[in-house]
């Protein structure tokens, strides 16, 4: 019955999650960010490597809005290029463990058995890393670079999401509309796509939703080691670890992109817990 | 009998390995679900089968309908061997024979429309044209008994009855010969169960339908069904035409189902003790007749031999070495 329930507060979950103020808080933070990645070149003040010898770590609310860093560099401009990298990362790397995810969970879910067996090991030997020495594994094996940093990063969250779709469809390929679907001479890859798949997707999107935090911050911290996003490409991570010698004497080179991590992660986990809320009637009861 | 069988099923068997699943255990044993059952079923007719929750009554539906697959045995439909059908085959055949489900709140994907719900046999078998498609879900819609406004509503706006006509109106959809109805009514008020048996009646006149209507309620069947199976413990103990069946059953095990239809009237029927003890572990099934641990009249020789279901006068068979007509006037 919740299933039909939650379809049923499916019509009525846009207007559930646009009541919930923290969720618009949340949508807002994440629709900046979207807004100041896509129109970088025309909202930045300044090109974000072009460096300003006289203005080395100027103070914000001076000649730049937020200052500049150790070569000159407008923060403010990097800070709204760096949005572009830390999207583009964390949208890709979601795209690939869904993906991934996705289709690891409906073959083992489906299919049961031996291929099952393999392919979970196969995940529960991804999951067994601690999480930052296998990006770094990954990306040493690759390269760094924007692409390879959204790789690894993908790659590490695919065994998440491939449990949490495989348990989904072990449950569903038994209900009785898949076996009312076999009955009427249903093909598995229309079960699939027909019957299974729309059936789990929605908590997979929250999830997902959520997890672009994680992404986010895990660009950050390998661009901060050094191994994501390479000089001169923008990165709110390098920002913050280029700035880190003169913290004493300059705080705001770290501090700024640090803020602005802290406010992306904010607003996708605010927008997750939104749409959670808003598309799962259960979780509604003391909200 | 009347001709030619619709469906014939010869020693369908079941099993279901019991085991702790994986590499290093072995079967533990077997779960004898349906085991060795023989049954005709005649074009038009109305076959009841009937026992209590585990006798494995389902399962045997769902083996006809290539849904599980059977340990071993025959099932013929029409000319062709069912369980020889494979991929194209065995979709054509699913044109021929749909199933009707228990839950009406689970049997249908919460995310289709009706008309999705309805229209999905014919989508699959790719019956004919858009438009085509339009006008058979449409007048599936009203064979129902229910409007064509209704098509664009998701399964959760409507009441259990209203949507197990929904899942009627699916199974007619490819015009099949047989359809198999698993406790079709069990899950509906007993208001809604009269409107549905008597909607299923009207059908199977309309369309000339044969139907396998699984159920646990006697009532339900004798109101329905022309013949009736009683099947006890993965077995068919007793088939008999309906009358013969509720005025004088052969097999105890049958009598004690009988007298344990709750009448309002406690003196019209004889009160029968209850039947004692659970059915057996399909696991372990006990030696000799199925039944016998049961039964108010067994003997030795129940104990050690296996009844097997034969044919006695007026068309009914009788799994019992001592059938109750015999040893027993009343």
């Amino acid at each position: 019955m919740t299933d039909e329930k939650k379809f049923l507060d499916r019509h009525k979950a846009l207007k559930r999650f646009l009541k919930n103020p923290l969720s618009v808080v949340g949508l807002v933070l994440v629709v900046t960010i979207t807004v100041c990645a896509l129109a970088a070149p025309v909202l930045a003040p300044h090109d974000p490597a072009e460096q300003h010898l006289f203005d080395k770590r100027s103070k914000p609310f001076g000649k730049y809005v937020l200052g500049a860093d150790q070569f000159g560099r407008d923060i403010l401009s990097r800070l709204i290029y760096g949005a572009r990298v830390s999207l583009i990362v964390a949208v890709g790397s979601i795209v690939i463990a869904l993906a991934g995810g996705i289709l690891v969970g409906v073959v083992s879910g489906y299919a049961g058995g031996f291929c099952d067996s393999a392919l979970m090991r196969l995940m529960d030997l991804l999951l067994s890393f601690p999480y930052l020495l296998l990006a770094i594994v990954l990306v040493t094996a690759f390269g760094s670079g924007v692409f390879n940093t959204t790789l690894a990063i993908g790659i590490w969250a695919l065994p998440t999401f491939a449990r949490m779709v495989r348990v989904s469809v072990m449950s569903l390929k038994n209900r009785e509309f898949v076996t009312s679907a076999r009955a009427a001479g249903a093909s598995s890859a229309r079960i699939i796509f027909s019957h299974i798949i729309p059936n789990f997707v929605s908590p997979v999107i929250v999830y997902a939703t959520l997890f672009m935090a994680n992404a986010i911050m895990m660009e950050a911290a390998l661009s901060f080691l050094g191994l994501g996003v390479q000089p001169p490409t923008p990165s709110w991570g390098e920002m913050i670890s280029s700035g880190r010698n003169f913290l004493m004497v300059a705080p705001h080179v770290s501090t700024i992109p640090g803020f602005a991590i802290m406010v992306a992660v904010l607003g996708f986990n605010l927008l997750g817990d939104g749409l959670r809320d808003a598309l799962d009637p259960k979780m509604k009861v003391n909200g | 009998m009347k001709n030619k069988p619709l469906l014939s099923i010869r020693q369908l068997t079941k099993y279901y390995p019991a085991s702790r699943k994986g590499w290093l255990h072995k079967t533990a044993g077997q779960v004898k679900a349906v085991d060795g059952v023989d049954l005709d079923l005649y074009p038009g007719e109305t076959f009841g089968l009937v026992g209590e929750s585990g006798c494995g009554k389902s399962t045997l539906g769902r083996c006809i309908l290539r849904l599980e697959a059977p340990t071993a045995g025959g099932i013929r439909f029409k000319d062709q061997d069912v369980l020889a059908l494979e991929g194209h085959a065995l979709r054509a055949l699913r044109q021929n024979m749909q199933m009707v489900f228990q839950d009406p709140y689970s049997s249908q994907n919460p995310r289709h429309t009706i008309r999705h719900i309805v229209g999905e046999p014919l989508k699959i078998h790719g019956m004919g044209s858009n438009a085509e498609q339009e006008a058979r879900i449409q007048s599936l819609i009203k064979t129902v008994g229910m409007q064509p406004e209704h098509l664009d509503r998701y399964p959760h706006e409507f009441s259990g009855g209203q949507r197990q006509r929904i899942c009627i109106a699916r199974a007619l959809a490819l015009n099949p010969q047989l359809i198999i109805a698993d406790e079709p009514v069990s899950a509906l008020d007993v208001s809604i169960q009269a409107q549905i048996l008597n909607l299923l009646v009207t059908l199977q006149e309309e369309f000339q339908l044969t139907y396998l209507f699984i159920s646990h309620d006697l009532s339900v069947v004798r109101h329905l069904c022309d013949r009736i199976g009683v099947m006890y413990l993965g077995k068919l103990v007793e088939i008999a035409p309906r009358r013969e069946l509720y005025t004088a059953p052969a097999h105890p095990y049958t009598r004690a189902l009988l007298g344990a239809i709750p009448t309002i009237t406690a003196s019209r029927r004889k009160r029968l003790d209850p039947l004692p003890g659970d059915m057996p572990s399909p696991l372990n099934p006990p030696p000799g007749c199925p039944f016998h641990p049961r039964c108010a009249f067994k003997q030795d020789r129940c104990t050690r031999e296996k009844p097997a279901l034969v044919p006695t006068s007026d068309g009914r068979s009788v799994a019992c070495h001592f059938p109750l007509s015999e040893f027993s006037a009343g």
